[in-house]
């Protein structure tokens, strides 16, 4: 499959084409570069000979480019043989990098949509020890593909950690619509995997129940969007958007919870006393605590709350 | 078929009824294999009909759950599953898989009552808990003999639940007052989109006109009380059209349950009734770890129905399933708060209107 190493410029690889490329770009190569230069190139990269005797790369494009940054003009490479067809070149090209580091999330995600060309999802998870250094289950494999298929930006947000492998599984059995309306939120908020899950089943439920598309489920409810107030900061909007969301979806429950959290407020107890209602008010309990250092701040908060005994609002939410 | 079953008057009135040649099967894991390897086991299993006996305990006890109360019913298990296909059923994440057993032999549910029937006090006996009391009448002799055996004695009653009105073979039986026929019942709109296969509304109230009219008591369960816009003017059509068609007088009792839930139910009804929006009302997990409508939702739909039930018959007796003190005070003004109360209370009214020993009491 590979010839012998060999020497050559490195002007004639294509370095446009990325058809094998799985890795990201570097941002920084500095330091390739340097250690390039200090230590020589330990991996030659790999690549395939085409029949107008340029090159394109089967690995080690960030090498080339470190390369180019320390102005190189040539390259020991270990060339496939001229036969070798695509199929092989992507094998290699993915077990060269899952043998040298764990592929990340958009890596895996690339790899396995490209394979999925060329192997059914059986074969891919026989195969996968060998070329992804770990074993993929046939449902985690077609969870992937389905992920692939994604539209732009969905592999960005996966890279920046704005949407999880489960979301983005989540997202990709709902039509392109709702695909895009859901890739705009997350390109706008920056919320945890617990709570991207959260967003979506909210805002789907609530749309079903609606009998709306999700994306026009905020004109529908005649709601302004908080994703559209680009002056917030990201966690302030992501909080007021999580926010609206539940407020869609549990209406009476939210009010509710704000009602009682003002009438809780309104006694105005001390900030070392919680006045805590049950989780959602299915029970009747309310738990009271408070925090003491010594008998004087025991004592001061035994006195508040004897003095909110005669509060009305209390009984009021004690006896409601 | 179960291999070991004989084919004794019982299965050959069944077999004749369905009119398949029954497949005889040395294991059960071959039903359940069968089932389980389907795309879509619940729909398999509703047309899959497993000939049996039932080799576990013939009577339980109702499976309430902690912190709401239960009204202590006992349960005649003489099959599983059902053919209708309602949304909301709670048999399809029940059962693992689900398998539409037939419990057949009449002998040892005999003796299994005949037991009951020795002790001095009431019992309440339903054979609708995993299964619809009266989707067996048109191919099984069972409800007709448990009619029959339930009419020679008197510390217990019969509840036959049902979403059909199959009860034909029924009404020139001597029930001996000791056989209440009960039908769930929802609004038109709930019957249409969620309850498949089942008799609508009218069917259901004239079958209990008809079988009042046969000396019968009747009771209603209003469960699941599904929360929708307008469903509070629809359900008091359906109270109000229920007395359209029987007495107050023969009501034993009526019941009322909001839409409760395993979590588990959910993906179910997502993948099996992907037009259905019932799951998406405002619930929230409740103590006992079910799904359930926020309270306050509960005890205002609750409230409604009970004004207009107590408008058309003030002295039915009223309860809720598995409902907690602060839901029993705000819409009931009382609570059964100490433990087998409202089985009594139960008892009492089953005790009146059937005629049954009040000594047990």
């Amino acid at each position: 499959m590979f010839d012998t190493l060999k020497e050559i410029h490195i002007s004639d690889i294509d370095i446009k084409d990325e058809r094998y490329r799985i890795s990201s770009e570097s941002e920084n190569i500095a330091f390739l570069a340097r250690s390039i230069k200090e230590m020589g190139l330990m991996n030659p990269p790999v690549v395939r000979p085409m029949n107008d005797g340029k090159f394109i790369l089967i690995s080690g494009f960030n090498r080339i480019k470190a390369l180019q940054y320390n102005n190189e003009s040539k390259v020991r490479v270990r060339p496939t043989d001229t036969e070798i067809e695509d199929y092989h070149c992507l094998l290699f090209a993915v077990a060269a990098l899952a043998f040298r580091r764990p592929l990340t999330q958009v890596e895996l995600i690339i790899s396995v949509k490209r394979l999925s060309r060329y192997l059914d999802r059986e074969n891919m998870a026989k195969m996968s020890p060998a070329v992804f250094n770990t074993q993929l289950a046939q449902g985690f494999i077609d969870d992937l593909v389905n992920i692939g298929s994604l539209p732009d930006p969905a592999l960005e947000l996966i890279h920046t950690g704005q949407l999880s492998l489960k979301s983005a599984k989540r997202i990709s059995h709902l039509d392109m619509d709702a695909i895009s309306f859901f890739l705009d939120i997350f390109s706008k908020i920056r919320a945890s995997a617990s709570v991207q899950l959260e967003l979506i089943q909210n805002i789907l439920e609530t749309a079903a129940r609606e009998g709306v598309h999700p994306k026009s489920l905020f004109q529908e409810l005649n709601i302004p969007d908080p994703l559209d107030d680009e002056t917030a900061d990201m966690t302030v909007r992501t909080h007021c958007f999580r926010t609206l969301v539940f407020e869609q979806r549990y209406p009476v429950l939210s009010r509710t919870r704000q009602r009682i959290q003002d009438k809780i407020a309104s006694i105005k107890l001390p900030g070392t006393i919680k006045l805590i209602p049950s989780e959602n008010f299915e029970s009747r309990k309310y738990s009271i605590s408070f925090t003491v250092k010594n008998h004087d701040e025991f004592e001061k908060n035994i006195q508040h709350l004897t003095d909110a005994l005669e509060n009305k609002t209390l009984r009021e939410i004690l006896d409601s | 078929m179960d291999n070991s079953l004989p084919l004794d008057d019982e299965a050959d009135y069944l077999v004749s009824k369905i009119r398949l040649e029954p497949q005889r099967i040395q294991d059960s894991g071959e039903v359940y294999d069968f089932i389980n390897h389907s795309d879509d086991p619940v729909s398999l299993a509703k047309k899959t009909l497993y000939i049996t006996q039932n080799k576990g305990a013939l009577i339980r006890n109702c499976p309430g759950t902690c912190h709401y109360t239960c009204c202590d019913y006992t349960i005649l298990h003489t099959g599983t599953f059902c053919t209708m296909d309602c949304s909301y059923c709670i048999l399809q994440a029940y059962f693992h898989p689900p398998v539409l057993q037939y419990f057949a032999g009449f002998e040892p549910v005999r003796q299994a009552l005949q037991a009951v029937f020795l002790e001095n006090k009431i019992f309440r006996i339903g054979t609708g808990e995993y299964t619809d009391s009266l989707i067996w009448e048109k191919v099984s002799l069972m409800p007709e003999f448990l009619v029959k055996t339930f009419a020679r004695q008197k510390n217990s009653v019969l509840e036959l639940k049902t979403k059909t009105v199959n009860i034909e073979s029924l009404l020139s039986l001597d029930h001996n007052e000791k056989t209440i026929i009960a039908w769930s019942l929802n609004t038109p709109e709930i019957i249409r989109s969620q309850e498949r296969g089942t008799a609508s509304l009218t069917a259901r109230l004239e079958a209990a006109r008809q079988a009042e009219s046969k000396g019968y008591r009747l009771a209603f369960h209003f469960d699941p009380i599904v929360i929708y816009p307008g469903c509070e003017e629809q359900y008091k059509n359906v109270i109000q059209k229920i007395f359209e068609y029987v007495r107050p007088e023969t009501i034993v009792w009526i019941s009322l349950g909001t839409f409760r839930f395993m979590p588990g139910l959910k993906s179910v009804m997502e993948k099996r009734f992907p037009a259905s929006t019932l799951c998406y009302g405002e619930f929230i997990l409740g103590l006992d770890n079910k799904m359930r409508y926020f309270k306050p939702l509960r005890i205002h739909i609750y409230k409604e129905m009970i004004a207009a039930l107590k408008t058309y018959a003030p002295d039915v007796f009223l309860y809720f399933c598995m409902e907690d003190e602060e839901v029993w005070e705000k819409c009931l003004d009382f609570f059964p708060k100490k433990q087998g109360e409202l089985g009594r209370l139960l008892d009492r009214s089953a005790a009146g209107h059937c005629s049954l020993n009040k000594a047990f009491l």
